[in-house]
């Protein structure tokens, strides 16, 4: 993978953004990731998505799992999971702001 | 531990089961999260088997709304052209082949299950009885529908069982549908076709085999279906938000 970017993570890769993104909040488990990016998006994550995604995103260290608590084990970003992010969010807000530029030059 | 989680690999379970199961504990899963995990133990299976050799595996099919609309999308067509050609053979005095017609019902019943599974996720948390008997009872109707293909030779009995499967496919649609209708969160337009469909399916059986009300109740039962589909996969194109979401 090239320094800075997600790695391709197939159909695993939006949930994975979304994980990425819930976790910029700070450490979170597993079902406060769930039901955050539920809140977030409108659309329902499911276990068996959020758990293939986890196991993707910390084999390529973009997260880590901390001491669990309760049973409960938090993850959090790591420092390459966070410079990823800003790598991709800022991509994906330069593709949205040609996008909306050429919208608005259509409608004129 | 979950039956669920048993069914991914040990070694996968090893590392990730405890905490899936707490999250399962937190959370009782409903149809979508069991179609769900299913996939992703098949995922894991497919995919991890060299956790903690750095595997380089790159695809996996979550279970999403995209994919119960397409369920919903098919499943819908498939019913409405099973109604119409089915009536169409009829009226020109042809008779449609049992074993192609259970076939293609028990595809449909199929299909249509994985629609009711896949959209659950939203209705779950209000009307979670309503919902899993929506699937239950399909899924009981998707055995009786095997039973027919299985007892063709016996000639009567499997048109008793294909009636039974098509009957609790309806039933199972309807207690989704009226749940859909009452959540909001889907098209309440799609789900009143399909409870109005299997109304009007009712009436047409109990008219006689009424053929033009048959027709009408496939066309409006599978139109709902499609309706929902199309929704669903709308919904799951809808733009996500970058920025922080809510907590």
């Amino acid at each position: 993978m090239d320094k800075g970017q997600i790695p391709d993570l197939g159909r695993f890769a939006e949930p994975a953004l979304l994980i990425l993104v819930s976790l910029t909040e700070g450490p979170k488990h597993g079902y406060a990731i769930m039901t955050d990016v539920e809140a977030g998006t409108g659309r329902p994550m499911g276990p068996g998505t959020l758990y293939a995604a986890l196991a993707r995103l910390e084999e390529h260290g973009l997260v880590e799992p901390l001491a669990p608590v309760d049973r409960r084990r938090p993850y959090r970003l790591t420092a390459v999971g966070a410079t990823a992010l800003r790598e991709q969010l800022t991509a994906l807000s330069a593709f949205a702001t040609v996008g909306l530029q050429r919208l608005t030059e259509m409608a004129g | 531990m979950s039956v669920l989680v048993r069914l991914y690999p040990a070694a996968w379970r090893e590392r990730y089961g405890d905490e899936l199961a707490v999250v399962l504990e937190d959370r009782p899963p409903g149809p979508f999260d069991v179609a769900d995990l299913l996939l992703g133990a098949l995922d894991a299976h497919l995919y991890l088997r060299g956790l903690g050799n750095r595997s380089n595996h790159r695809k996996g099919i979550p279970m999403s709304l995209r994919i119960a609309g397409l369920a919903a999308i098919l499943g819908g067509l498939s019913w409405a052209v099973i109604f119409v050609l089915a009536t169409i053979a009829d009226m020109a005095g042809n008779t449609f082949s049992p074993e192609a017609l259970i076939v293609v019902v028990l595809f449909t019943g199929l299909i249509l299950l994985v629609a009711a599974a896949g959209l659950s996720a939203f209705q779950f948390r209000e009307h979670p009885r309503s919902i899993w008997l929506s699937v239950l009872i399909p899924a009981v109707g998707i055995v009786m529908l095997i039973a027919a293909f299985l007892a063709q030779p016996l000639g009567d009995v499997a048109w008793y069982f294909l009636m039974i499967g098509l009957l609790t496919t309806i039933i199972g649609s309807v207690i989704f549908a009226v749940v859909t209708a009452k959540t909001g969160v889907l098209s309440r337009t799609a789900s009143i076709a399909i409870a109005t469909g299997a109304v009007i399916f009712v009436v047409g059986m109990l008219a006689q085999y009424s053929v033009v009300l048959l027709v009408i109740s496939g066309v409006v039962f599978g139109g709902g279906w499609i309706g929902l589909g199309i929704d669903a996969i709308r919904r799951d194109r809808s733009p996500v938000p970058v920025g922080p979401t809510a907590s």
